[in-house]
């Protein structure tokens, strides 16, 4: 065995010294023999002449040696490429086509695939990423299965679990003020416990990680110590303020080491689309970490942390989440008033973190696979077409005792040079697919700075083009290995395919059109359910809206001097030639996550356990006249309300009405926010229409407004409303806001127009791409019925020769021709329509305002392709026309 | 002088291996040897020893390397490995076993049966 797989190696890797040796060896035998011959009285010509006769056919001699080599395959590979080549210069048009074709679809596959690589296949940047699980309240009553936990039952959790081992958790996102050398700066912080670095076990890039049991540290990120702090080592120990707490900074994070992703964040995510600039180490046992109450008791009745664990050696998802459920039913029985519903729900964090883009990057995975199929079946149906005119060769050759595998390989070897040729030209085509995928992906997409071509995703490539390459060749190989000898060399080398094999071509242009029909079906449906986004009322007026956000210098503390540079502001902001109206909010609608609070309700039974929780908005100023929310019963917020001891009040949207109040006037109800029971209760002064908030496709939620003179924000949104182009406004606006206050910060000036589009980046990338790869996939099957309809009519010469002979008029060379066409287009939507059906439900999450089965797009696409079949065999069909009986019937 | 006789089929892998069990050979050497052993009487076509030798190797039975010939030429010797000359015994002894039986079927006298 060894000596085999010796010798293999040997002639597989040094096939060209092994061919030497072997005519050296020969050759010394001819010499030697000659050399007797001499000596037994020969001429020298002569001897050597007799020399090589007795030795026998060479040629014969080394196929021999080889075929015992086990490796005549390499050496017919050779001969094949040689002649594949050949092949591909003699018709270069048509190795283009072939090559331009696949490399195309390999690009496209290859890009796509890149970018799902990245995104799901890759670890996250933690130790052992695979053992990491989240653990959240489940909500039963409110039905939110991902809430986030309470302190109090984060610690039992960390207590009593016995199947994860170090549970540790984070606060969502928060914008954090800090300030150092005299300037502020607003940053995006993530709390996290002391031990939550340790648990995900990425090595910092400066400093170290915090201590077990550490508090009022700040670990910085890359990018961020970048931006800030010019990449200063000596910022490791220095000390700064944040949010008016001292921390010191200990360490940071190399730009690798993502965390949170916003799909760990749960449902009251603060910001969208961020990522950390710093991760704030939380006391556990401090009271100004909110974990614990003044008096050290866990914080209960407060629900905002998100539980990172890492499950123990051999524990299931399953167990784990039985034995949280577990906890959670004695911790509703111990503490039922704060518990009440409280089960648990367990994911591992790569679902949290990625899940939510598997079923659109799996979507398009899938879409731009079927878009490589008809690629194949085009490809494999020109080489066919090549084929059949060889035919008369092979059956030569087949005839002279070639055998049928050789024979397969030689079709092999051409389809597999071929494919690696595109391969090569379709991995330069997916770095520029890359680039045009990262310029349209949408920012909520995670991790999309690893798109690379890594190892991993040239691997796929490779495997993309060989699998092209069998694919396509097997289909005329076999095809000819069936072949029928004796009726290829009658058939005079005119090539015709004959009955079966037409059938088989026919077949593949059927499928190409149903796998066109499927993707055109499903981009059909993307863009109708886009349409529909976009025919959203968003609830407010976008056109004439420009928006921008603004935090109040640092040194304007007291309600009363924020609330009198507003007034300024506002003034100031009114008398900007071109302005209407202007508002502000603390969460601007399409452009910033949602807030809530926690509610307690007049008419409401179960005050107590009530997890009643309503987005929760400050609204500055003219703030529904400018947005254009109408108020719909009762009053908006008036300038009395600001009053010395005015009434707390709240403005509600319908959507809160309705739900709580359903049946009864909500103006004049009472409310209480947060969890402190002897906390002051507003009055509902009003209802305003509904906003989508959190996206267009997605419903209002319940809202509560309050006014800004009760208690203004420090960095509020500003919406202000124009008769003119929104955009022009911005250099006037910003003078006018540099006129308030030099040190009022201004950023994010965007027109609401912008603003929602952003929201939809999404679907756009989602639309455009489905839309592509349709109409790519309907641009082949056409070239697919194209090619198959002109050989078609090129066999039919002779028919439809004999058939205008005997007096057929063009209608009804016509008829033959595209009643042919017709009859593949509709076989082929017919299939295309029953495969749509089977994979519409995969459209579901992706679809908003139709069905995946939507009749107008089932309607509408049938039409279009069998059109597309119809305008494929025109070409054809004007060839048919112009076939001269005369000639034809000539020809044998 | 006796006519030379072709080699039977299947045994010329069996005569390679006896004669270079004498001391390692080169390919032309190989042919002399069977030559001379067997009185010339053996029809072997010459070219025909390398997809043989090929195949010892390739089996493990021989081993090969280049060498000097006697005229001072490169050459490309064959020797016996262990394997071979195991492979030569069992080829032996079933070759004895052959030629028994079927000298005794050849020979067989019609009293015999």
């Amino acid at each position: 065995m060894g000596s085999r797989l010796r010798s293999f190696v040997r002639t597989l890797f040094g096939w060209r010294a092994v061919e030497r040796e072997m005519h050296d060896e020969w050759q010394f035998h001819l010499e030697a023999r000659a050399a007797d011959l001499i000596a037994a009285g020969r001429s020298p010509a002569d001897a050597a002449c007799q020399a090589r006769r007795e030795f026998g056919d060479q040629s014969r001699w080394s196929e021999d040696v080889r075929t015992v080599r086990g490796l005549r395959w390499i050496d017919d590979a050779r001969r094949d490429l040689a002649s594949a080549a050949r092949q591909m210069r003699r018709a270069p048009w048509l190795t283009a086509a072939v090559v331009g074709t696949l490399a195309l679809a390999i690009g496209a596959s290859t890009a796509i695939f890149s970018v799902a690589d990245a995104v799901l296949l890759q670890p996250l940047p933690y130790r052992a990423p695979g053992d990491l699980v989240m653990i959240w309240s489940d909500d039963t009553r409110e039905g939110r299965p991902e809430y986030p936990m309470s302190p109090g039952n984060f610690f039992a959790y960390r207590q009593r679990a016995r199947l994860v081992q170090s549970v540790e958790a984070m606060y969502s996102f928060l914008n954090a003020s800090i300030w150092q050398d005299g300037g502020a700066e607003r940053i995006t912080t993530s709390g996290v416990t002391a031990g939550m670095f340790s648990l995900l076990g990425h090595p910092p890039l400066r400093g170290r990680l915090p201590h077990p049991g550490e508090h009022d540290v700040v670990v910085l990120s890359e990018g961020f110590w970048t931006r800030r702090y010019g990449r200063d080592a000596q910022v490791i120990g220095r000390r700064l303020v944040m949010d008016a707490q001292p921390v010191e900074i200990v360490g940071v994070m190399p730009a690798a080491f993502e965390f949170p992703f916003q799909g760990m964040l749960g449902p009251s995510g603060f910001v969208t689309g961020t990522k950390a600039d710093a991760w704030l180490v939380l006391g556990e046992t401090t009271a100004s970490a909110r974990l614990v109450d003044a008096r050290g008791q866990p914080v209960r009745g407060q629900h905002f942390l998100s539980v990172v664990a890492r499950r123990a050696p051999g524990a299931t998802l399953a167990q784990i989440g039985a034995e949280a459920d577990a906890i959670a039913a004695d911790l509703e029985r111990a503490y039922p008033t704060e518990n009440r519903g409280l089960a648990a729900t367990v994911h591992s964090l790569h679902d949290e973190a990625v899940g939510a883009a598997r079923g659109p990057l799996y979507l398009l995975l899938a879409s731009v696979g079927v878009v490589l199929l008809i690629a194949c079946g085009n490809v494999g149906n020109l080489l066919f077409a090549r084929a059949v005119a060889r035919q008369r060769e092979f059956a030569v050759r087949g005839a002279l005792g070639a055998h049928g595998l050789r024979l397969l390989q030689q079709r092999l070897v051409e389809s597999l040079g071929l494919a690696a040729i595109s391969g090569v030209l379709g991995a330069a085509v997916s770095v520029g697919a890359v680039r045009v995928l990262l310029a349209l992906a949408p920012s909520e997409l995670p991790r999309l700075g690893h798109v690379t071509l890594r190892g991993s995703v040239l691997l796929f490539a490779v495997a993309v083009s060989l699998a092209c390459g069998l694919a396509t060749g097997l289909m005329p190989a076999l095809l000819a290995a069936r072949a029928n000898l004796h009726d290829a060399l009658k058939d005079g080398g005119r090539g015709s395919a004959g009955r079966p094999r037409a059938r088989l071509r026919t077949a593949v242009v059927a499928g190409e059109i149903a796998l066109a029909v499927v993707l055109t079906l499903g981009a059909g449906v993307l863009l109708r359910s886009f349409v529909a986004v976009l025919r959203v009322d968003p609830g407010f007026r976008a056109d004439g809206l420009l928006t921008l956000q603004v935090t109040i210098p640092s040194r304007v503390t007291t309600p009363a001097a924020r609330l009198a540079l507003y007034r300024d502001l506002f003034s100031r902001l009114e008398g900007v030639p071109g302005v209407v109206s202007v508002g502000g909010t603390t969460r601007l609608p399409l452009g910033s996550g949602g807030v809530t609070t926690r509610v307690t309700l007049s008419g409401q039974v179960d005050e107590a356990s009530s997890r009643a929780e309503v987005e929760f908005r400050r609204a500055l100023h003219d703030y529904f006249p400018a947005m254009g929310i109408p108020v719909l019963r009762g009053r908006g917020f008036t300038e009395a309300d600001g009053l010395p001891g005015a009434e707390p009040v709240v403005v509600v949207n319908e959507a809160m009405a309705r739900r709580y109040w359903a049946g009864n006037e909500a103006v004049g109800q009472r409310v209480r926010m947060g969890t402190d029971p002897s906390a002051v209760s507003s009055r509902v002064v009003g209802v305003v229409g509904n906003v989508h908030h959190t996206g267009l496709d997605q419903p209002a939620a319940p809202e509560l407004y309050i006014s800004y003179l009760q208690n203004p924000p420090v960095a509020p949104f500003l919406a202000i409303r124009t008769n003119a182009d929104p955009a022009a406004l911005s250099g006037p606006v910003r003078a006018a806001l540099r006129a308030v206050d030099d040190d009022l910060a201004v950023y994010d000036m965007r027109t609401m127009g912008e603003v929602r589009a952003a929201s939809m980046a999404a679907r756009v990338f989602m639309v455009t791409l489905g839309v592509l790869f349709g109409v790519v996939a309907v641009v082949l099957a056409a070239v697919g019925i194209y090619s198959v309809m002109s050989l078609s009519v090129q066999e039919r010469a002779q028919e439809v020769g004999i058939r205008r002979a005997l007096g057929a008029g063009p209608a009804e060379i016509v008829r033959l021709v595209t009643g042919q066409a017709a009859r593949i287009g509709a076989a082929g939507t017919a299939a295309g329509l029953l495969l749509f059906a089977l994979v519409a439900p995969a459209l579901r999450a992706e679809v908003y305002g139709v069905q995946p089965l939507d009749p107008v797009t089932l309607v509408a696409v049938p039409l279009l392709l069998l059109g597309v079949a119809l305008s494929g065999s025109v070409a054809p069909m004007v060839a048919a026309l112009r076939v001269d009986p005369v000639t034809t019937l000539r020809q044998d | 002088m006796t006519t030379p006789t072709d080699v039977l089929q299947g045994t010329l892998d069996l005569l390679i291996l006896k004669a270079i069990s004498l001391g390692p050979l080169h390919g032309y050497g190989v042919l002399l040897r069977l030559q001379q052993m067997s009185g010339d009487r053996l029809q072997i076509q010459q070219g025909s020893l390398y997809p043989a030798l090929a195949r010892l190797e390739h089996q493990g039975l021989v081993l090969a390397e280049w060498g000097e010939s006697d005229n001072k030429r490169r050459a490309k010797f064959y020797r016996l490995s262990a394997k071979g000359k195991k492979q030569l015994q069992a080829e032996l002894k079933y070759w004895d076993g052959l030629v028994e039986a079927m000298a005794l079927v050849l020979k067989a006298a019609p009293g015999d049966v």
